[in-house]
């Protein structure tokens, strides 16, 4: 009796201390669009995640006013017509990292990785799948990928005007080194 | 009759007069055209320059720029802890010069970001640093004043309130 209380006690303890959460409040999430006229780029640096490695689930938030712009009226532009970062201040993407299990997170290494979740964005809320790297260096997990996002998924217009001048669909690249461990 | 005098018909003055009317009013017409056209190129061309001029126009010069608000750290996040809503509107989008300690410094290449607050609590103002910026002697639990666009505010239950400011400025190094 008192050896599986002990086992008990171990096995919690156990899966306790391997299951954590790393996190970072300095990612960052750039957007490239290429277009006759111009090329746009915006470069965001203060991207949260938070990525248990335990269950995989992983969380980003962005807050959209937190993108820079080579030129004000671009940025001025993106915040008032595009994203109305008034009315949807953030973009959040809530996943699971696919077959978890296979990365092991206690050595360096680095993994392609798929991750299946919902993105909201512009009050929209899709279910995206991402494909990715993970590369695990003294401990610390870094997440990189890079996908393309058609802008009419998420409802965001582009005036006729300029319809022909920018690009329907942008580059996102997301990096986050998640070197912070919750406590 | 009288000679060496030339007879003009009656009503050929009247003719002279009228002519010269139109001539002058044609006149007036064209310089009034003229002035018209120059006015209407000058419009022109101040549009061109100042469509130009703000297409091109770069995002304020941080460094410069007089502060909307003057706030220390604690006291912001105070605010926002208190009510993000009305917080939100009342600094979102202005330059602010903070004040307080540095939590945490943060390098990723070669952009670095500062979290002032207190260590006791989550919650921080986070700071991303101006592509200008560079860490130099700044140490977590210095003294920092800063100056940046406030852009809103993030945060969840397990990570804290944190109230961002973007292109930071530091002003004491």
């Amino acid at each position: 009796m008192k050896i599986s209380v002990f086992i008990l006690a171990f096995c919690l303890w156990a899966s306790h201390g391997f299951a954590q959460k790393n996190y970072t409040k300095g990612g960052t999430v750039t957007f490239y669009s290429k277009a006759p006229l111009e090329n746009i780029e915006a470069v965001n640096k203060t991207v949260t995640a938070i990525l248990d490695t335990h269950t995989g689930t992983l969380l980003l938030s962005v807050l959209m006013r937190g993108f820079e712009f080579e030129k004000a009226l671009m940025q001025e532009h993106f915040n008032e017509n595009y994203v109305e970062s008034d009315k949807y201040p953030k973009a959040t993407f809530t996943g699971m990292v696919q077959d978890n299990n296979r990365i092991a997170y206690t050595k360096d290494g680095s993994y392609d990785v798929t991750v299946k979740g919902k993105m909201q964005f512009h009050g929209v809320s899709k279910d995206v799948e991402v494909k990715g790297m993970l590369v695990m260096a003294k401990g610390v997990p870094q997440l990189t990928a890079s996908f393309p996002l058609a802008l009419a998924d998420y409802k965001i217009t582009i005036p006729s005007l300029v319809a022909d001048k920018i690009s329907q669909t942008v580059k996102v690249t997301v990096l986050c080194v998640l070197d912070n461990v919750l406590p | 009759m009288i000679q060496g005098h030339k007879i003009t018909k009656p009503g050929s003055h009247k003719r002279h007069m009228k002519n010269d009317m139109k001539n002058g009013s044609k006149n007036k017409k064209k310089t009034y055209i003229s002035s018209l056209a120059i006015v209407f190129v000058l419009v022109l061309v101040v549009a061109v320059w100042y469509g130009f001029e703000e297409y091109n126009r770069k995002p304020q010069n941080i460094a410069d720029a007089k502060p909307d608000f003057k706030i220390a750290d604690t006291l912001l996040i105070k605010e926002f802890e208190a009510n993000a809503a009305e917080a939100g509107k009342k600094y979102t989008n202005r330059l602010l010069f903070v004040s307080g300690y540095i939590k945490k410094l943060e390098k990723k290449g070669g952009a670095f970001t500062l979290s002032l607050g207190s260590a006791a609590n989550m919650s921080s103002v986070l700071c991303a640093a101006d592509s200008t910026q560079q860490p130099g002697l700044l140490k977590e639990g210095a003294q920092v004043t800063l100056k940046g666009v406030l852009v809103g505010f993030n945060g969840d239950d397990l990570l804290g309130f944190d109230v961002i400011l973007n292109r930071c400025v530091i002003t004491n190094k």
